[in-house]
């Protein structure tokens, strides 16, 4: 099907889309219920014969809030309801979709009109939703709601009228940089991948996500999939990627679920196959399941894994866009990479000298632009998924979205990029409160922390961060490849030293020790789980230094 | 290739521009300490123990990985690597048990001192397998380390002994994964890989099965490159370090590859696959791997025997000598006849033939090869100029197509066979012709599996093809060749459809196969002609030679017609002309007698010789009286029909064991094995390659070339006085034009290929590449008119026997391992059998027990015996001479019957 024929049904459906019922259905929504409320409300709707149409969406990241259910009595009315139990359901269907008008509330959570009158609060109101945009406001699964909330036009304005090279200079003049963590310019790859001249070239969307504490990817792919079918679409058309493989962990069944029925839709629609929009371009894509291991997200292991290798990191050079899968150009982008492609390049101006003048591109701080979405967890009142500029600080997002620590507790510090970043403290004992922070590519902090794939997860005065910095060491140990010597043999020896301190069992050269064999593993390693696999440990060490002190006797 | 300098600790050493900085700075004597990496092997960067700091890179990048670039200025000393250095050893050490390093008596210990009753040491060296010669010991020595910082831990793994050839200790693993790379990477076997992750990560098989249960080809490998000691040999585990070694060929397959032989006392305690052999560049298989262990076997014989009142009984040497020239003399003409050995040296060969000749008065020579007998390879001569591999081994990775025929390359000639399965890997298209499930035949593009004796058809019918769809190298046929349109006359005799119906391959994939190999540059072939192809190996060497002048692929690297011959001189056998009509470098008894027997003072006898199968027809019917046999058996018993041999008036056996053959002699010499003497062997593809004296000869045992001489001695002949066997290399070089060249001392670790004309010559790995001329003309295209002789029926015998060996696999078999014998459902039916019955399958040479197999698929009219191969690699390596049936070439071509087992005291 061409563009203009899709946006021809996308309206034809649009008539009869509401009144509407969107349960937020996730994968962590679910263990809170969801699933139950969606497949309740189905039954109610279907039982009192209501023409009532009941879709999932995807969580829309407010997980203090789950499970939230939308109600769209019209295109444009709708209410949130939030904290829905299935026993909710007959109040739901009695209160907001046979009467009118709708004030009761009969559950613990509350409902109010979508978006509030009065403007954005509390944990949206510091929020910069550009890529989250759809995420659970629209149907996952129903590609006509995403045509039309604008869906598939940057990909149409891509192919019908820019050519891929200027696809290439276009993202790398916005500077789109990997979400994965490490930053890269995504374009750069592209190009490094056309640029061989050498054919199959594939691209590789990295969906493995395995970090604790990161849910990002997941949420993409639940609540707006064909966003991302949309992003590798134009990914692919500027590599020239015959093949594209959708890397997806192996827990996130839910994920792959979704993008597979997702995939079916868009193939059937002609967005994926040989001739995409009618237009002479054509990529396929190939779902692959994650085989374990966080090292998978490590890019060389995840393409070892793919050719049915053991996932261990290979050496570089050659690099993947040079000698990738099987030994063809390889692009590895993250999901959230690609889904910020759409929203650029529908508006993005392709003649030179006025490029950048767009949303993206004036979103940011100096160093970066865009957005970061962000996993917040931990000990914060309003944990989430949230989606920040770059250059927010670390206490915007924990006090002014998160809502700071619960009653009667201080925030002491946070946990910035997982087990391959590293703790901040909040406390000014290091001379500055380490907070203020700006969040950035790069490190945040020498000792450590990094923004990585956007996990912060936050500790309050209940958390013992040495208990912390053992519980990182742990997945980093488990986690080694065992390829790296270093690695191998570090991680589980600094553990070691770690559980002696948890224990009781503390030496005082143990901190020496752990600061020593840090750098050891650091430098001594292939890939990033063993570079920098001490940075908790260093931070841990420099930040939080009287904990330590304390645990070593 | 383009030459970089780089400068390593202040020296500036040259590199060639793909070498990493560890492979240049080793080249130049600068030694990094490693120890994931080996020479071999990919680089794999895991240990990090050659980090290195380079001058505008950051941190310390591993020396293995980094390549070097012209202009590099490299630290490999200094306190920062040597810090990481020092640390990751102590890492490691903290999980290797390392008594052998902490010892207080290590500094005043001598080697190999047992200190069991030293009180204050517990762990000690002795207690590992490897002490002495192991690379972490030297690492650990060379970082000046003594100890570990961190607290040891033993891991307290349980032993793996559960296979017959090696043995795992987990325990001592550093989990460097070379043996894992060398698995997958130099045998493509992938048996063995890493299991578990994290600290818990070690060597294992994927399902967690045994070794024979996971593929494993016993090779080696894994051994020879485990730089501790994790992966040992069983055998002389505990020998512990040899006190020298020296590198030789190894004596098994026509491959030719050099072994590291190691030896302590007088004895052969290890064999390691050389890193500079020629041929197998640090690969073996598991014949040279462990198929040296029949040199000290107590069944050695180490006296001569003399019949004496109907029993064989120890005697001296001077007592058997004069006892064989006495009888012999008698015997002097066609009543005399020879048997060489294909694992005797060239010098033996030529002091045999020329013994037979010049002394005997006979051309009663010959020498025997199970997979591809000389007249097999003979047409080449005729057609191309030379009766050998046109070829190399290790050039053949770069085929782009290769054309297997009849040859189970992974079992007889493994290591050739890397660089087919390499090629593969690499895409190049591999065609299989066999009526035999190979393990190529399961890797292969196309599988054309004909009918048995059909081979040469399937190949006549590519010729077709290629001629009717003009695949033809015009240029190269017009210059090069003769005979186009007799060839071309004889393919019009016959149709595709014809030639599909007798040999059963669909013709359309006879036509893919053909196109591939007709279009595919360069396209190589391989063949042998043992397996099934009865009498028509000439045959199917005329239509391979054809094949490849119609397509051109002569002269060039990876093309060419390639015999593999069996044993380690089968080829050298041949050359020193061990056939009854041919003299030594393949002059005819016409072309030569005069000038040979003008070197060698006597007049040459000029009536034909008979052959092998003649001389035991000739001994059955009387008419040969005495015969002596040289057969130096290794592996199993290839002894001739014991009921000629006794029909013999006079027979002498020089062997190594007591053969059924030796068992039937009146007089047996004790010979020496390849490890005890010295000489050169010439390999498949023409390489003269120097055979040392590793160990003095067991017991009373003697080196052939010297009791040779000492017969011809006694019998009062002369020239036969050598110095040594270098001198008897002389003698073959002044007679010979291809040898001309060659002397022991010219032979270095390369070898020298022939033609070899003159001391200067450098030797001919390719033949016809440079001049005009193929052979000394043009190449001779021959007509091809084969016709299969119809199947005779046997109604005593009814069924064909065709073997091959496979890969045990858990669930399937077990390690003690049964013989499979398919066969067709209406050959089963007519027999009675069942799938799943005990048979017995017996022919006129012995019988064999195996388990029935009913397919439909399988060929009519044969019965395939598809033999275990770690039961095969036990038997036939670890007891020489073995027990014959357990050899697949023991019944391979035979006729047999076969009826199901019945089990004692079920017969009510």
């Amino acid at each position: 099907m061409n563009y203009p024929g899709l946006v021809a049904r996308a309206e034809e459906a649009s008539r009869a889309r509401f009144p509407r019922v969107l349960v937020q259905v996730g994968g962590c929504t679910r263990s809170v219920g969801a699933g139950v409320v969606f497949d309740s409300l189905l039954a109610e709707v279907t039982k009192r014969g209501l023409a009532v149409t009941v879709a999932v969406a995807g969580c829309d990241g407010a997980c203090f809030q789950a499970p939230v259910v939308l109600v769209q009595t019209s295109e444009s009315e709708t209410f949130r309801l939030t904290q829905v139990e299935p026993t909710d359901v007959g109040s739901i269907v009695d209160d907001w979709l046979t009467t009118s008008p709708h004030e009761s509330q009969d559950w613990k959570g509350t409902a109010a009109l979508w978006p509030p009158a009065d403007g954005p609060s509390g944990f949206w109101a510091g929020q910069t939703r550009l890529v989250l945009d759809n995420t659970g406001r629209i149907a996952s699964l129903d590609p006509d709601d995403y045509v039309s909330g604008g869906g598939y036009s940057a990909l149409h304005r891509v192919i019908s009228s820019i050519s891929p090279e200027e696809v290439i200079d276009l993202v790398l003049e916005a500077d789109l940089r990997g979400r994965g963590g490490a930053y890269f310019p995504a374009a750069r790859k592209w190009q490094g991948a056309r640029a061989t001249g050498r054919s199959p070239r594939y691209l590789l969307v990295n969906a493995e996500e395995g970090e604790p504490g990161i849910y990002k990817d997941r949420h993409l792919m639940e609540g707006d999939p064909f966003r991302l079918l949309e992003g590798i679409a134009i990914a692919a058309y500027a590599i020239g990627a015959e093949t594209v493989y959708l890397y997806i962990n192996g827990e996130a069944n839910l994920s792959a679920s979704r993008m597979a029925r997702a995939l079916d839709r868009a193939k059937a629609d002609g967005l994926v196959g040989s001739k995409v929009l009618d237009s002479g371009f054509g990529f396929d894509i190939e779902i692959r399941r994650g085989a374990g291991g966080y090292v998978l997200g490590e890019e060389s292991a995840l393409m070892n894994s793919i050719e049915g290798q053991r996932n261990v990191p290979r050496t570089r050079p050659p690099f993947p866009v040079e000698s990738g899968l099987w030994g063809r150009p390889t692009v590895i982008n993250n999901v959230e990479t690609l889904c910020n492609l759409p929203m650029m390049l529908a508006e993005a101006c392709p003649e030179p000298g006025r490029r950048g003048d767009f949303k993206y591109a004036q979103v940011g701080s100096d160093t970066a632009r865009g957005t970061k979405i962000i996993s917040l967890s931990g000990r914060v009142q309003r944990p989430g998924l949230v989606e920040v500029a770059m250059g927010s600080t670390i206490r915007e997002i924990v006090y002014d979205i998160g809502g700071g620590p619960p009653e009667g507790h201080e925030v002491i510090g946070v946990v910035a990029g997982g087990p391959s970043g590293g703790l901040l403290n909040a406390d000014m004992s290091q001379g500055r409160d380490m907070l203020d922070v700006a969040i950035g590519p790069g490190m945040l902090d020498p000792a450590g922390a990094v923004l990585g794939s956007g996990g912060i997860t936050v500790l309050d005065d209940t958390v013992s961060p040495v208990e912390v910095v053992r519980r990182l060491a742990a997945y980093n140990a488990e986690e080694s490849c065992s390829k790296c010597t270093p690695c191998r043999e570090g991680t589980k020896r600094m553990l070691d030293i770690l559980d002696g301190l948890v224990e009781g069992r503390g030496k005082a050269s143990d901190l020496e020790a752990l600061e020593y064999m840090s750098d050891i593993v650091g430098l001594g390693s292939l890939c990033g789980l063993g570079q920098m696999a001490g940075g908790p440990i260093k931070s841990g060490l420099k930040h939080f230094k009287e904990h330590f002190t304390r645990a070593a006797g | 290739m383009d030459e970089i300098t780089i400068t390593v600790d202040g020296q500036q050493i040259k590199a060639e521009k793909d070498q990493t900085v560890i492979e240049a700075a080793r080249e130049a004597g600068i030694y990094i300490p490693y120890l994931c990496w080996h020479p071999t092997l990919k680089a794999f960067g895991a240990c990090r123990m050659c980090v290195v700091q380079i001058e505008n890179m950051r941190g310390t990048p591993a020396s293995c990985t980094t390549a070097a670039t012209d202009g590099m200025v490299v630290t490999t000393k200094g306190p920062e690597v040597d810090q990481i250095r020092h640390d990751i050893m102590d890492m490691i050490l903290s999980e290797h048990p390392h008594g052998c390093l902490t010892c207080p008596r290590i500094d005043h210990c001598g080697p190999q001192d047992i200190c069991l009753r030293h009180a204050n040491v517990v762990d000690r060296c002795v207690l590992c397998p490897q002490n002495e010669r192991c690379e972490l010991q030297d690492v650990v020595f060379h970082l000046q380390m003594n100890d570990s910082d961190l607290a040891y831990e033993y891991r307290n793994l349980p032993l793996d002994t559960s296979n017959p050839f090696i043995d795992h200790d987990m325990n001592l693993c550093i989990v460097c994964g070379r043996c894992v790379r060398a698995c997958n990477e130099i045998e493509g076997v992938d048996a063995i890989t890493f299991i578990e992750r994290g600290d818990k990560t070690l060597i294992g098989t994927s399902l967690g099965g045994s070794l024979s249960d996971s593929g494993c080809t016993f090779c080696g490998a894994c051994v020879d490159v485990c730089p501790v000691g994790a992966i040992t040999e069983k055998d002389h585990k505990w020998s512990g370090a040899p006190e020298r070694s020296i590198t030789t060929i190894c004596s098994h397959c026509s491959v030719g590859c050099q072994l590291e032989l190691l030896v302590k006392g007088e004895k052969v305690v290890r064999s390691i696959a050389d890193l500079s052999g020629p041929v197998n560049r640090g690969n073996s298989c598991a014949k040279g791997k462990f198929g040296y262990l029949f040199i000290h076997s107590d069944q050695r014989l180490t006296t001569p025997l003399i019949r004496k009142e109907g029993a064989l009984v120890e005697a001296s040497w001077e007592e058997a000598l004069s006892l064989i020239a006495e009888r012999l003399a008698q015997y002097k003409g066609p009543g005399f006849g020879a048997i060489a050995s294909t694992r005797a040296t060239n010098e033996e060969c030529y002091l045999l033939q020329k013994f037979v000749r010049g002394v005997m008065a006979s051309n009663n020579i010959d020498h025997r090869d199970s997979t591809c007998p000389s007249e097999s390879v003979a047409p080449l001569g005729e057609m191309l100029g030379a009766a050998a591999m046109t070829n190399g081994f290790r050039e053949m990775v770069d085929a782009k197509c290769l054309l297997v025929v009849g040859s189970d390359m992974t079992s007889d000639h493994p290591v050739a066979a890397i660089q087919v399965k390499e090629a593969v890997r690499q895409g190049a298209t591999l065609i299989v012709v066999d009526p035999v499930e190979t393990e190529l035949a399961l890797l292969a593009t196309q599988w054309l599996r004909p009918r048995p004796n059909t081979e040469a058809l399937l190949l006549a019918g590519m010729a077709k093809i290629i001629v009717d769809e003009d695949l033809l190298d015009q240029e190269f046929l017009s210059q090069k060749c003769e005979g186009l349109d007799q060839l071309k006359e004889s393919l019009e005799r016959f149709s595709l459809d014809q030639v599909e119906e007798a040999m059963g391959v669909d013709k359309g994939r006879l036509v893919e196969a053909a196109r591939a190999y007709g279009t595919q540059s360069p396209a190589a072939i391989f063949y042998a002609t043992g397996s099934s192809a009865q009498n028509a190996g000439p045959e199917i060497a005329k239509a391979l030679a054809d094949l490849a002048m119609l397509t051109g692929n002569l002269g060039v690297p990876a093309s060419g017609v390639n015999p593999l011959r069996a044993d380690a001189n089968s080829q050298g056998a041949a050359d020193m002309g061990c056939i009854p009509n041919t003299l030594p470098g393949y002059a005819s008894l016409a072309q030569g007698a005069e000038a040979f027997g003008k070197a060698w003072g006597v007049s040459l006898p000029s009536e034909s010789g008979a052959g092998y199968d003649e001389m035991m027809q000739r001994a059955r019917d009387g008419s040969l009286k005495a015969l002596l046999i040289v057969a130096d058996t290794q592996r199993v018993d290839e002894s001739p029909d014991p009921e000629a041999l006794k029909n013999l008036e006079f027979l002498v056996v020089q062997d190594l064991f007591l053969t059924e053959a030796a068992k039937c002699a009146d007089v047996v010499l004790p010979a020496a094995t390849f490890a005890e003497k010295d000489g050169t062997f010439t390999n498949a593809e023409r390489r003269v390659q120097k055979v040392n004296r590793v160990i003095e000869p067991l017991g009373g045992a003697r080196p052939g070339w010297q009791i040779i001489c000492d017969l011809a001695r006694r019998i009062g002949a002369s020239g036969f006085d050598y110095e040594g066997p270098h001198k008897v290399m002389e003698e073959i070089a002044s007679l010979v034009p291809i040898y001309g060249g060659i002397r022991h001392d010219r032979l270095g670790v390369k070898g020298l290929q022939w033609p070899c004309p003159s001391l200067d010559h450098p030797g001919t790995p390719i033949l016809h590449a440079e001049s005009q001329n193929i052979g000394s003309g043009k190449g001779l295209l021959k007509p091809l008119d084969f016709q299969p002789a119809p199947a005779q029926a046997d109604a005593e015998y009814p069924l064909l026997v065709m073997a091959s060996t496979f890969r045990e696999v858990k669930g399937v078999l077990e390690l003690e391992g049964q013989v499979i014998a398919t066969l067709n459902r209406n050959d089963a039916a007519a027999l009675d059998l069942a799938d799943s019955d005990e048979i017995e399958v017996v022919s006129k040479r012995g019988s064999v027990t195996a388990r029935a197999r009913v397919s439909p698929d399988s060929p009519v009219g044969i019965i395939m015996l598809a033999y275990p191969q770690t039961r095969v690699l036990v038997s036939t390596l670890y007891h020489a001479p073995a027990d014959s049936t357990w050899d697949p070439t023991f019944l391979k071509g035979a006729r047999a019957r076969a009826a199901k087992l019945v089990a004692a005291g079920a017969g009510t």
